[in-house]
């Protein structure tokens, strides 16, 4: 979503048109499982989507730091957000607290046919692969139809 | 008369050039900036606050929310239309 997400947010969720609702997809190694963990992590104190943007951002710098250096990576960008309580986010990160429910949830997205990313649900319709903000707000606005 | 006032007032103004002359004595220039020192030496060094980045702080005032099963969602909760966004962060 990346590049379409801001004006669809802005477009759409913000005035309650939509609800967006993300759901991960485990295909990049252990970068995608840190990654996810402390997304859902964040999202126990209620900062999910601020984790989100944040981690979004920095791609490139996920892609730069090894697998051993992940964690305290993530542990540096959770110190970002305001009132996030640092101890339980940390003990959250480094225990794997949210791994078995993402690793459960991927498991049962495979099954539907859920195998690479970006795909994108509304309603009955399924898109897959990287869209336009054009091709997006169209398949949204059918939606509401 | 005339004579006490005029013994009065040459002593209130030996008095004040006396109290003018002694003042910068008093006050060593180098002692000024050696308190500063000390003063900010005493004082931590401020730790920088999280600061919001624009993608963060655009997500104020939304709704956020988790679904049944356990997945976070944007937005009204009872909005006409959910699009699900099947992605990582990679």
């Amino acid at each position: 979503m990346l590049t379409v997400e801001p004006t669809i947010i802005e477009k759409y969720v913000r005035p309650g048109k939509v609800k967006l609702v993300f759901r991960d997809v485990l295909n990049h190694g252990e970068r995608s499982l840190r990654t996810s963990e402390a997304a859902a992590c964040a999202g126990k104190q209620n900062q999910f989507w601020q984790m989100h943007a944040i981690l979004f951002e920095r791609q490139g710098d996920v892609y730069a730091t090894s697998n051993d250096q992940l964690v305290e990576r993530m542990q540096s960008w959770g110190k970002e957000l305001r009132g996030l309580d640092q101890i339980a986010f940390a003990k959250c990160v480094t225990e794997r607290a949210t791994l078995k429910a993402l690793q459960n949830s991927d498991a049962a997205q495979r099954a539907r046919g859920i195998i690479s990313q970006p795909i994108f649900e509304i309603g009955a319709r399924r898109l897959a692969g990287l869209q336009s903000v054009e091709a997006m707000a169209a398949a949204l606005d059918a939606a509401m139809k | 008369m005339p004579r006490l006032f005029f013994m009065l007032t040459a002593s209130l103004a030996i008095a004040l050039t006396a109290c003018a002359s002694a003042t910068p004595a008093q006050i060593p220039a180098t002692r000024a900036p050696t308190q500063t020192r000390a003063a900010s030496a005493s004082v931590p060094t401020p730790v920088a606050l999280p600061t919001a980045t624009p993608a963060v702080a655009a997500l104020d005032n939304l709704a956020q929310s988790v679904t049944p099963e356990g997945h976070y969602a944007l937005g009204r909760v009872d909005a006409p239309v959910t699009l699900i966004d099947y992605s990582d962060f990679m």
